[in-house]
């Protein structure tokens, strides 16, 4: 069930309705029940996968914190492999599966043997695993409660591309959600209305604004055009997957759960540091604590210099490594991670000659600098992260072919010299696509400008009422033109 | 990798506006309504029609679309329809109604004949096509022009399937639906439709392309086939790669009852008023070599020709195709611009002895 969809809309705004009027005590049950009907709509299997997953981690936590005194690194360990394999299983097997079978002779074609994915499960795996080493680091008391835990997984706002929720900050929540009233509803539509517009008005026209071959066959289209439908992708990715994130943020308030923010303008970053610090925020906090400062620790404890090479290199690329593997199994992906790693031992290097200045202090024309350096560095690592290697290189090469746009012949055309006869040979960009880039580079300027971030009610009434009679325009719209585009993080 | 982030957070964000459910919920509102409201007087005047020249009924096959836009047109100008050539492609470019009308010497008045050929539908989707037609316009007469793909099982399911499934002919053929209902009554969604493709990569191009042809398409529904050809004659080759898929695809040919049934179908037209006259246009014989060669195509012709009498409509014996030269050819079953002047005084001819022999004319007003 897509999360724009008006069945999605309605059905959760009736589970929120009947949520708020019931008794305290069979919320969290209402919210499991809501939750497992949501995940059966894609799939009533996924609900017993899941179900089992949640049990062992459950049955998991309880095993550490019975042991916090004897010594939790044998289960805690084993969480970690259990979590990690079922992963690999579900979501990795076609990677190795087929190799397996022709190793103990069986039919290579037997790949076909296939193995249901359930969703989210990327995004399960890395909450069952900070969970896991929270209770055995004494940071969280094992849930006994199995429905509450039960929601901690299946929460259905947070299932399907989530943000990573903490256990130690989620459960919590269940207990006391915030009471509805005007500031929420308020919050609620803000977050609805600017995810809606950041999928429906810039993500899916972006996305279908790129021809379907350009990233397979690049070969076939001039270089200014590759130039811009990276743009167009790297706009799309960021509007499609926080216009996603702000809908179940909204949605998930209408129950008085706070969910993690995930994005708060990612290309405004002044440095790659500061561009984690805004992508995918869940995901990077989680790689933060739970791989950046334990692989950081370890190699001071051993070496207690900053400057140390390996101290100063090993951390960014393991972690942007293993977040590259986290969003697949692939040469691509891994040097995507691989890439933003690398970028990050860069812009630690300088510090280790002269102490760093820190960004809010330096002047305005080197943020600026910072700005566009790292999104054009992040553009590039985009392609990877898109396409296999080959094509991803022969990509990069043919951006670099510009052709010469045909202005004499457009000049005949303005001056109606000749009829319009079609657009493509005068190699000039796609209209539509440079207005919708400028749409999307200035809604985000704007709400840096006027908002900080993200609440569109701090924008001027006027701006407010446009971007809503926009949104207005592009729901009804969509009735007539069948080009939705599935939310892209939902393959993870 | 991540220091801890210093951004603010959320709640202490400030909200000088906030939020208004009168002004965020009500205005934005209004203001749709008045949008609307407003496009749809603008639609209705020759501002939008210069702007936006295309109109769209919201199905899929634009070609379709402007062809009912001329037709609609033309009707509007003559005050009816007198007779409408009905077929695919190779009606579409291969009649031109303005040299028929000019050499039918059966009526006083000139003849308000109209071109509706369209491209890629057979017998299923023009059933119910010319259903419409008649309920619409109620010409005296639809001369149906028929082939040997249009009974084929199969062939052009896809086709048809997404062009019926369209709810503006939906709507027109009695099911009612609001959508269809907002498609046919609504100026200014029949304007906007023909951009609705607009966030295809190919937009701009197609955009183009179907100016083009809705400028090239003369106000009778004609669309001459304007591209010089290099068709030389010669026969499908069995080895060829392209001819294969074409020999496999209508070998082993025979022919579908359920289509037949269409065809009855739209024969009992007749009993609305409509004369209905089937015919066959004349493709390049080396055409009929992928059906399994004349003999197949002389016993299909003869089937036809027999039911169609049987379910009491007329059937036109077709001219020779060997009236038509090569030079009149687009490949070995559309005409060009040559072709189809020729065949349309040939076709005059045919209707001319028809109407003096057996006293069978087309009527006019």
């Amino acid at each position: 069930m897509a999360v724009t969809s008006m069945l999605f809309f309605v059905s959760a705004l009736a589970a929120a309705v009947v949520y708020r009027r019931m008794p305290a005590r069979a919320r969290t049950p209402w919210l499991l029940l809501i939750s497992a009907a949501f995940l059966a709509a894609w799939n009533w299997q996924f609900v017993l996968v899941l179900a089992v997953f949640g049990l062992v981690n459950y049955w998991l936590g309880l095993k550490i914190q019975n042991r916090i005194l004897s010594g939790t690194l044998v289960w805690k360990v084993t969480g970690i492999a259990f979590n990690i394999l079922i992963l690999f299983v579900f979501k990795y097997n076609r990677f190795f599966l087929p190799s397996l079978l022709k190793l103990v002779g069986g039919n290579e074609q037997a790949s076909a043997l296939q193995i249901l994915l359930p969703i989210g499960l990327s995004f399960l795996m890395v909450q069952m695993i900070s969970y896991l080493v929270d209770v055995s680091h004494g940071r969280l008391k094992a849930e006994r409660d199995l429905v509450k835990f039960g929601v901690y997984i299946l929460y259905f706002p947070k299932l399907v591309s989530g943000p990573v929720e903490r256990a130690r900050l989620f459960l919590p929540k269940l207990e006391s959600p915030l009471p509805f009233n005007r500031d929420l509803f308020d919050r609620c539509l803000s977050l609805i209305i600017t995810g809606l517009l950041r999928k429906l008005v810039l993500a899916n026209p972006l996305f279908s604004l790129i021809p379907a071959d350009a990233f397979t066959n690049p070969g076939t289209y001039a270089g200014q055009h590759l130039v811009l439908y990276l743009l167009a992708y790297a706009f799309a990715l960021f509007n499609d997957f926080a216009g996603y994130t702000g809908i179940v943020r909204g949605i998930s308030l209408w129950f008085g759960i706070e969910l993690s923010n995930n994005f708060t303008l990612p290309y405004f970053s002044r440095n790659f540091t500061e561009f984690w610090n805004r992508w995918h925020i869940s995901l990077s906090n989680w790689l933060r604590d739970y791989l950046f400062f334990p692989i950081s620790r370890a190699l001071l404890k051993r070496v207690p210099r900053r400057e140390n090479a390996l101290n100063l290199i090993l951390p960014p690329l393991a972690t942007m490594l293993v977040s590259g593997m986290w969003h697949g199994l692939g040469w691509n992906l891994l040097v995507w991670g691989g890439l933003h790693g690398v970028y990050q031992v860069a812009e630690r290097l300088p510090g280790l000659v002269h102490p760093s200045v820190p960004l809010d202090q330096r002047p305005r024309w080197r943020n600026a600098l910072g700005i566009s350096v790292t999104f054009a560095l992040t553009l590039l690592a985009w392609l990877p992260f898109r396409m296999n290697l080959p094509t991803a290189w022969a990509y990069l090469q043919r951006m670099f072919h510009w052709v010469r746009p045909d202005f004499f012949l457009f000049g005949r055309y303005l001056k109606a010299e000749t009829p319009w006869l079609s657009w493509s040979p005068l190699n000039l960009p796609n209209p539509i696509l440079l207005v919708l880039l400028a749409l999307a580079l200035g809604f985000d300027l704007l709400l840096k400008a006027q908002a900080g971030e993200k609440d569109l009610w701090a924008l001027p009434r006027w701006l407010q009422v446009l971007l809503e009679v926009l949104l207005g325009l592009a729901i009804l719209a969509s009735v007539f033109v069948d080009a939705t585009a599935p939310f892209v993080y939902q393959a993870f | 990798m991540p220091s801890k982030p210093r951004l603010k957070p959320e709640h202490a964000l400030a909200t000088p506006g906030g939020f208004s459910i009168i002004k965020n919920l009500l205005i934005p509102v209004i203001l749709l309504v008045a949008l609307f409201a407003g496009l749809e007087l603008l639609a209705r005047t020759s501002f939008a029609e210069r702007l936006l020249p295309l109109k769209s009924f919201g199905n899929y096959h634009t070609q379709f679309e402007i062809k009912l836009q001329k037709l609609e047109e033309f009707a509007r100008v003559n005050d009816g329809v007198d007779v409408i050539l009905l077929g695919n492609s190779m009606v579409n470019t291969g009649i031109d109604p303005q040299i028929l009308a000019q050499q039918l010497s059966s009526s006083d008045q000139p003849l308000r004949i109209f071109n509706f050929g369209v491209e890629g539908l057979t017998v299923i989707p023009m059933a119910d096509l010319a259903t419409l037609l008649v309920d619409t316009y109620h010409p005296k007469t639809i001369i149906y022009f028929t082939e040997m793909r249009d009974y084929l099982a199969g062939n052009g399911d896809d086709v048809a399937q997404i062009f019926l499934s369209s709810d503006w002919l939906q709507y027109r053929l009695g099911k009612r639906g609001f959508l269809g209902w907002l498609e046919d009554h609504s100026a200014a969604l029949q304007r906007l439709l023909p951009l609705r493709y607009w966030s295809r990569a190919d937009f701009p191009d197609t955009w183009l392309q179907n100016m083009r042809r809705y400028s090239n398409t003369h106000p009778d529904g004609y669309e001459p086939e304007i591209q010089v050809s290099d068709f030389d004659g010669k026969l499908p080759d069995p080895h060829n790669t392209e001819d294969q898929k074409l020999f496999a695809l209508y070998g082993n040919y025979a022919i579908d009852p359920a289509r037949l049934e269409k065809l009855r179908s739209l024969i009992m037209l007749r009993e609305k008023g409509t004369w209905i006259v089937v015919a066959e246009f004349p493709a390049y014989p080396g055409f009929y070599t992928y059906f399994g060669g004349e003999q197949v195509h002389a016993d299909y012709l003869s089937a036809i020709a027999d039911y169609t009498r049987e379910q009491g409509g007329m059937f036109l014996v077709p001219i020779s195709p060997d009236l038509i030269p090569l030079s009149g050819r687009a490949d070995d079953h559309h005409l060009n611009e040559i072709g189809a002047k020729l065949y349309s005084g040939l076709l005059a001819q045919q209707l001319n002895i028809l109407c003096q022999v057996q006293g069978i004319c087309l009527e006019g007003k």
